[in-house]
């Protein structure tokens, strides 16, 4: 119903109190929210390479700068490294949604994209965290490293191609840069176009058979 | 409830979205005018489950109300509406946008190293001999072989940052008290315990006035 009064917050509020199809649930935003937060991770994640240089001698420094010089620069640093955290967690609450309400039943080929993209999600926090090549990156590549290495039968063999050598080295870093900026943003770009594109054909499906 | 729809809607639309109506138990009444055609529906479902089963078939705007004049003041929320959520969008573009335009410019530090400071003259530096200048606080050994040959060369030992170089005439060399490193005129180590050769600062001379880039 539309409210009598007239004016902006009468607007607002007969927008806000349009019914809507039964069949929407307020947990599907999740979905949407992390299309929209990996856009601004593409847009940032460009503008970050701008200044961002992989050499290992550099790369601390060329983070110092967009953090200290760069006009802004904390501001598309802080945004990226933020909303990739919010990926993170938006993405478990989907799981956990289509897991819970058993909705990997309707389209499984989904769900299973959906768990990859779970994968492709940690694994660019993961080397995301390594580019600033500090003490931190150093040592947490160390320990996630280590741990990789615990992997029953391919665990060292992993290990050897993430690290690039015996041990956390240089090419460790050439091959965090490599697999955070020219795989697993693409391979999530794929991902992420063949979800959408599934739902958006369960969907017309859905109502199609309705009629 | 009230279906405006575009006034290119054919009979043929009209009359199978009729069925679609009486298929769900409403019933329907056309009337078309100049600009739109009118659906007044009446019927047991809510607005969502009309305006969800006229989608896909035509552009209809669905609204609950009870005559033309609600519509009309429904019509007019849903411009202000409108205006508010453009409005807002254009706020959030401007509001990152000036702050990405100013993130793409270089930062000052970086247009800084490529200045050049004036630090002395040909006058006060004779051929074969040092001297130590300034460039921003940091330490520089201004070196003049003959004529206009100019070297400026970091004027601390690389084996120990505290140390202060020293111009030897005899040798004509660049030497370290503190551990004895010797550096040659270009920056090389010659001799002693540093491994690292000295950063060189481009120089530049306008007539007899010396000056020296800010970065390396």
């Amino acid at each position: 119903m539309i409210a009598r009064e007239e004016g902006l917050l009468a607007a607002l509020w007969s927008v806000l109190r349009k019914p809507v199809s039964p069949e929407f649930r307020s947990t599907f935003v999740f979905g949407w929210m992390i299309v929209i937060l990996f856009v601004l991770q593409i847009v940032t994640g460009i503008l970050l390479s701008l200044y961002y240089d992989p050499r290992p001698a550099a790369a601390n420094e060329s983070v110092q700068l967009i953090m200290r010089d760069v006009s802004s620069g904390w501001l598309i640093r802080g945004l990226h490294h933020w909303s990739s955290t919010a990926i993170l967690i938006l993405a478990l609450c989907q799981l956990l949604r289509v897991f819970v309400v058993g909705a990997f039943r309707r389209s499984p080929t989904s769900w299973y994209l959906g768990c990859l993209l779970l994968v492709f999600v940690f694994a660019q926090a993961f080397t995301g965290a390594l580019l600033p090549w500090d003490n931190q990156a150093y040592w947490w590549a160390n320990r996630a490293l280590e741990s990789l290495e615990s992997i029953p039968y391919i665990g060292q063999t992993l290990l050897s191609f993430l690290n690039g050598g015996p041990e956390v080295t240089d090419h460790t870093l050439s091959r965090a840069h490599a697999l955070h900026v020219m795989v697993f943003p693409w391979l999530g770009l794929v991902a992420v176009a063949v979800n959408v594109w599934l739902l958006a054909r369960q969907w017309t499906r859905q109502r199609g058979a309705e009629r | 409830m009230i279906a405006v729809l575009p006034a290119e809607c054919t009979d043929e639309q009209l009359s199978a979205i009729g069925l679609v109506l009486e298929g769900r138990g409403w019933t329907s009444e056309i009337s078309r005018g100049e600009e739109q055609v009118i659906l007044l529906v009446s019927g047991p479902e809510r607005e969502a489950d009309l305006e969800f089963a006229l989608d896909g078939r035509v552009d209809a705007d669905v609204i609950a109300v009870d005559d033309a004049r609600h519509y009309e003041r429904g019509r007019r929320n849903r411009r202000r509406m409108h205006g508010l959520v453009g409005g807002l969008a254009i706020l959030v573009a401007f509001g990152l946008g000036i702050p990405v335009l100013g993130y793409l410019r270089a930062p000052q530090s970086v247009f800084a190293a490529y200045e050049f400071v004036p630090v002395s003259s040909l006058e006060r530096l004779g051929e074969n001999s040092a001297l130590p200048v300034r460039v921003d606080s940091r330490l520089v050994l201004l070196v003049r072989q003959t004529g206009r040959q100019l070297y400026a060369l970091s004027g601390l030992c690389t084996y120990m940052e505290d140390c202060q170089l020293e111009w030897n005439d005899a040798r004509r060399q660049i030497v370290c008290p503190c551990h004895g490193g010797v550096y040659d005129l270009y920056g090389n180590v010659v001799e002693g315990p540093p491994s690292i050769p000295l950063a060189s600062f481009e120089v530049d001379l306008i007539g007899s006035e010396i000056r020296v880039r800010k970065g390396a």
